[in-house]
């Protein structure tokens, strides 16, 4: 007790002030530590020991109560039947109950009831851990069992960094009371002058607005000191703290595009992510990394700004474009600039105009030369990955146009949430509530209840609103769906897609409606004013409760069909977290809440739908170029750890028909190999090892160098930098990207020499394995082998299969040239259609199949017979690479190999292996048109490092 | 909609046609509206009265049952393999044996038990019979397969395999479900995955209608013991 009014004499300690824990629970600790040392003087009416209790709880546990069956007899000895049934009904329970009092009282303590998604929760040595409604039970099984327990901040300092911190912290801490006290002092003089002073006015000012300037990047927002120097070298996203208990995040010094992104939830989560996102449930995400830039000045010179970054299409400035111009379609799609005399893809972008009122939009319709002087505004949604290219090309320009039109970074502006799943128009319905009732979005908005699936609304519709501050609202209330108008209404609403008349310009173009957003109420007065609320009755919207602007689109997947699509959610930046707490919470109608997702989870969503991701898919960018120069060393690097014994020796991998050695690097999609490219000037030889270390530890760099690149002082110095920057980047960003369009109209057209594909192009596939086989990434994707002409069939294979046999291995190149003549059609033997035939050939192999109902005797006749008929086993098993010996067919040679997989893996929406990678354009157009559109589409895939290849069918994505 | 003096046409044969598309153009389905869209609100039963009323009727006139909250709805693709339907549709009833047979006798005395006891046996066979209960009977699936299309056959497939089961009982519905359809250009097939805002021209309209899809709804529920 005496050490209480210590501790409150002296004052709160500055780092509790700043903890946002409440105070109750440490105070209480604080007692019972107190009460702990007082039991171990033997003061306290607590038994000193425990030991006898739990002995007796535990007898207690094992005891089982019964009655005797005479009981239930009745005085002249009849039974009465019902007492009889509830004696034993009772028994029953006791039973059951003592075999779960056993084993809860036997072994079991109060962390370990704690379920496996709070799992920071279930330290078993720390009480103030564990859930507050568990915590007097931890804190007396601690006392119970003796645990040792170890407080943190009184734990000597053992390294000397340790003791360094530990002595710093002690001065800060000296020094913060003094300042308080300073303060106090302060503060009671100052206030016997306003009371001399009543009358005097006061100066209010307005808090001042972030900066943002125009045409250069922008600063990252202002960090609390206490959380600067964990951001030195990024930024942590709006919801960084609560991401940081429940996900694995970005390694500290590693950020990933000067973010702290969540890669992953620490819970197990590869199967619920697939059902949250197709069947039932919701995902979502804190994308508030996506960069978003706002470019405006006149119509006209925006227009041509667009054009310049490949939005050239006929459609997006006819007619049929009038609705994306008007504001209430986006259009999503790869932008690119101009690089030579060729264009290369920059990444993918969102792009929406900002509509003009509705009054002016109809009369200038009529006229063309008048609009194009209008001022709009257009906002540019893209990846960090590919933002400062992006950027850097808009500023230039912008800067070309007459009148200049002017470009705002807005990326710490704007934030964002993405949702995928049938349950996520739900959840958005719960969370965001309209602020005006008249607005048309927001009216359509609402009426959104009952649809499932974001793709069923029109194809990249937005819908530009103001909403309430979710908190007012918290927790959030299921949406009932049972109260939803009709079938009909909604229908109506999703064909018709009333959008277009009475739209206004969305608030969250205009800075100072976001800035007004951006100063909430504090959380503190929420409270109070919820504390001073009628319960369950919701908190009325005050003057002080700014409305927050958002935008909300739907996008389809690029797969279509029945897949689910994505809700964006575009809010600024500091509303994020309040609404992310309110999405966090909502209950599903069908049960559960909306799952966390990270960078992996995005990705797998991708993956199972069929579509490429950014940038790990997209080769032919500088973004993508530079993810697979780092996933390259990150494989090198866990191979380089491995046991010599243990790990893929590349060399010595055995491809068959003499083929020795991995083609290219085997822990690359090694397309600098397949186009010719010159690696660095160390590498010579690509397919041994030291050299590819070499080569991905220079190339380590570069995304290094990228990130130097993006900071804020090297900023508008960036555009002199590019040149060099091009030239750090590594010959794989020569690779060019083609569009599925222009392969396409490069298909159809019929002469086949005068439409080639530019070289050293690839088109992004995906990949379906026809029977069985299971991809990873750096995969190789061969075409099947070309019958070769009958009568030179001998000498074509051996100086195609010189190329890749190492001149080092005399052995192998002794053995080249017994690739077999009919490997295609061992090839198309596979297809499940011809399967029919190799089965009856297997079934001569295996043991006779025995009938089910057969007698001993006759089983063990047929089983003696198999064993003495059947031809035993070779040992060792022959290696189904061997020469024409083993029954899989070979994988074809090194001229036949047409690109790399980039993610592979067991598909569970398709229920078996696909995989999305990226082939050589001018060979997958040769195959096509020398065999046809169906076979030409077949190929094999072999991981690296295995020997065996899997039939699979490829389509451009 | 029509007065009730006029006959109503048929879904399958409405009185006008939906005009042609136009040339050039061609039909992008969009996905389905899922077809658990009227839930009975698990909140309160008093409410049950009004949320079977707000509940809308198809296309037909049929108003469909509102839902258990308790119900699985189990969407029946065409590619579905069918031990694999069977096993969801098994997983869902074990599931929710407990709940639905532990209802009837929960808490009840002895001699109430007993009386249950021979009024469900009587009802499972009468309940055989005829299913014209109403839509308050039809609300107690504990599983139900909904397919559309050629996956129809499909669920039909999966519900005469339950029939097989002695205490289960197996409710076949007819309904029409509406899907929208988007009209876009032909060659936007092409540029259309590179992400092109493309929409129909003014002059066709929106460029999206409905359309009418025949839809079986597969009931399998614990026979009442």
């Amino acid at each position: 007790m005496d050490s209480n009014q210590k501790q409150a004499a002296s004052g709160k300690p500055p780092a509790a002030n700043s903890k946002k824990r409440k105070e109750a629970p440490s105070a209480a600790t604080g007692n019972n530590k107190n009460q702990n040392q007082n039991q171990q003087q033997g003061k306290d009416s607590r038994p000193p020991s425990s030991r006898p209790q739990k002995r007796v709880k535990f007898q207690d546990a094992r005891n089982i109560r019964s009655q005797p069956s005479d009981a239930a007899l009745d005085s002249d000895g009849k039974l009465d039947l019902q007492k009889f049934l509830n004696a034993r009904e009772f028994e029953i329970k006791a039973l059951e109950t003592s075999m779960r009092k056993c084993k809860a009282a036997n072994a079991t303590r109060v962390f370990q009831q704690v379920p496996r998604e709070m799992r920071r929760r279930t330290a078993s040595h720390n009480a103030k851990r564990v859930p507050k409604r568990l915590r007097d039970r931890a804190k007396r099984e601690m006392l119970e069992d003796n645990t040792p327990t170890v407080e943190s901040r009184k734990r000597k300092p053992r390294t000397t960094r340790a003791r360094i911190r530990a002595e710093n912290a002690k001065r800060l801490e000296r020094l913060a009371a003094k300042k308080r006290k300073r303060a106090l002092e302060k503060d009671k003089a100052g206030e016997g002058e306003t009371k001399d002073a009543p009358g005097k006015t006061t100066i209010r000012t307005r808090a001042p607005r972030p900066k943002i300037r125009r045409d250069t990047l922008n600063e990252p927002p202002k960090i609390k000191s206490k959380f600067k120097k964990r951001q030195i070298n990024k930024t942590w996203l709006p919801t960084h703290l609560w991401h940081a208990k429940r996900a694995t995040m970005t390694e500290p010094t590693k950020p990933l595009w000067r973010f702290a992104i969540p890669m992953t939830p620490t819970q197990k989560c590869y199967r619920p992510t697939h059902r949250a996102s197709g069947q039932k449930g919701t995902m979502f995400w804190d994308t508030s990394y996506m960069s978003t830039a706002r470019v405006y000045g006149t119509a006209g010179g925006i227009e041509q700004v667009l054009k310049a970054l490949g939005l050239a299409q006929e459609s997006l400035w006819g007619n049929r474009g009038r609705k994306w111009r008007a504001g209430t379609r986006t259009w999503s799609g790869m932008v690119s600039r101009q690089q030579g005399s060729s264009r290369r893809d920059v990444g993918p972008a969102t792009i929406l105009w900002n509509p003009t009122p509705t009054d002016k939009t109809s009369a200038p319709e009529s006229s063309t030369a008048e609009p194009k002087k209008i001022q709009r505004q257009v906002l540019i949604r893209t990846h960090p990955a590919c933002f400062l290219e992006l950027f850097e090309e808009l500023v230039r320009l912008a800067k070309l146009q007459t009148p200049q039109i002017h470009v705002e970074d807005l990326r710490f502006e704007i934030g964002s949430i993405e949702l995928t799943g049938p349950g996520s128009t739900e959840t958005l319905l719960a969370v965001l509530q309209p602020y005006h009732t008249d607005e048309r979005h927001g009216q359509v908005f609402s009426s959104l209840v009952g649809v499932t699936n974001p793709a069923s609304l029109p194809k990249d519709a937005v819908l530009g609103f103001s909403v309430k501050d979710p908190r007012l609202s918290y927790p959030p209330k299921r949406v009932d769906t049972a109260s939803k108008v009709s079938d009909l209404a909604l229908l109506e609403t999703l064909t018709q897609w009333p959008v277009e008349e009475q739209v206004k310009p969305y608030a969250l173009f205009d800075r100072d409606v976001r800035f007004k957003a951006s100063n909430l109420p504090p959380q503190k007065s929420i409270n109070r004013r919820k504390g001073a609320n009628i319960p369950g009755r919701e908190i009325q919207v005050t003057a002080a409760d700014p409305p927050i602007p958002v935008i909300v689109f739907a996008s389809r997947p690029a797969t279509g069909g029945q897949a689910q699509g994505t809700w964006t959610l575009l809010a600024p930046w500091k509303c994020i977290l309040p609404i992310w707490y309110s999405i966090v919470h909502y209950p599903l109608s069908t049960g559960g809440n909306p799952r966390l997702g990270g960078l992996n989870e995005q990705r797998q969503i991708a993956f199972e739908q069929g579509t490429a991701w950014f940038p790990g898919d997209f080769l032919g960018t500088n973004a993508g170029v530079v993810w697979e120069m780092e996933q390259r060393a990150q494989r090198k690097a866990a191979w380089d750890r491995r046991p010599k014994g243990k790990r893929i020796e590349w060399a010595s991998l055995d491809l068959g028909a003499g083929r020795k050695g991995e083609i290219g690097d085997g822990l690359a999609c090694d397309f600098e190999h397949l186009f010719g490219l010159s690696k660095d000037p160390s590498s010579s030889s690509p397919s041994s090892s030291d050299s590819a270390g070499d080569e991905s530890m220079t190339l380590n760099d570069d995304p290094n160098a990228m990130d130097v690149d993006q900071s804020r002082e090297e900023a508008t110095a960036a555009s002199t930098k590019s040149g060099k920057d091009k030239d750090t980047l590594p010959s794989l960003a020569t690779v060019q990207q083609m569009k599925k369009t222009e392969f396409n109209a490069l298909i159809s057209s019929k002469d086949s020499d005068s439409s080639r594909p530019p070289p050293r192009s690839i088109i992004p596939v995906n990949i379906t394995f026809v029977t069985r086989g299971v991809a990873n990434a750096c995969a190789r994707i061969y075409r099947l082998p070309s019958r070769p002409p009958s009568p030179s069939a001998t000498t074509v294979p051996p100086s195609s299969t010189e190329a890749e046999v190492p001149a080092t291995d005399p052995v192998a190149a002794g053995k080249v040239g017994s690739l077999p003549a009919d490997l295609r059609d061992q090839w198309l033997q596979k297809l499940p259609s011809s399967n029919s035939s190799s089965k009856a050939s297997k079934v001569s192999h295996a043991a006779p199949h025995i009938p089910p109902n057969v007698d001993l005797s006759t089983r063990k006749q047929l089983m003696a017979k198999s064993l003495l008929s059947g031809n035993p086993l070779p040992y060792p098993k022959p290696s189904s690479v061997g020469i024409n010996g083993g029954d899989h067919p070979l994988c074809p040679g090194e001229e036949d190999l047409i690109g790399f997989v980039t993610a592979g893996a067991y598909s569970l929406s398709e229920g078996k292996g696909t995989a999305v990678g990226a082939i050589s354009a001018e060979k997958a157009l040769d195959t096509l048109k020398e065999f046809g559109a169906k076979e030409g589409r077949l190929c094999v895939v072999r991981n690296a490092g295995e020997s065996v290849g899997w039939l699979g069918r490829w389509e451009v994505i | 909609m029509e007065t009730s003096t006029t006959p109503k046409p048929l879904p399958n044969r409405p009185e006008q046609k939906m005009p042609p598309i136009p040339k050039g153009s061609r039909i992008q389905k969009r996905p389905l509206p899922a077809p658990l869209s009227h839930r009975l609100s698990s909140s309160s039963s008093t409410k049950s009265s009004s949320t079977t009323l707000s509940t809308t009727s198809d296309l037909d006139g049929y108003r469909p049952p509102p839902r258990a909250a308790h119900t699985l709805i189990i969407k029946v693709s065409s590619s579905a393999p069918f031990m694999s339907l069977v096993k969801r549709v098994r997983k869902g009833l074990e599931s929710r044996s407990s709940l639905s047979r532990q209802q009837t006798t929960k808490g009840l005395p002895f001699t109430a038990r007993i009386a249950a006891l021979d009024t469900n046996t009587t009802g499972g066979s009468s309940g055989q019979g005829g299913e014209g209960n109403g839509p308050t009977e039809d609300a107690l699936d504990d599983v139900v397969l909904v397919a559309t299309g050629r996956a129809i056959q499909k669920a039909v497939e999966v519900g005469c395999f339950f029939t097989r089961e002695r205490d289960l009982q197996v409710l076949l519905r007819t309904r029409t479900v509406r899907g929208v359809d988007d009209v876009v250009k032909q060659e936007e097939g092409d540029d259309g995955e590179d992400g092109s805002g493309e929409e129909e021209e003014e002059e066709q309209g929106t460029g999206a209608r409905v359309r009418a899809v025949s839809c079986v709804e597969v009931g399998v529920r614990w026979r009442a013991t």
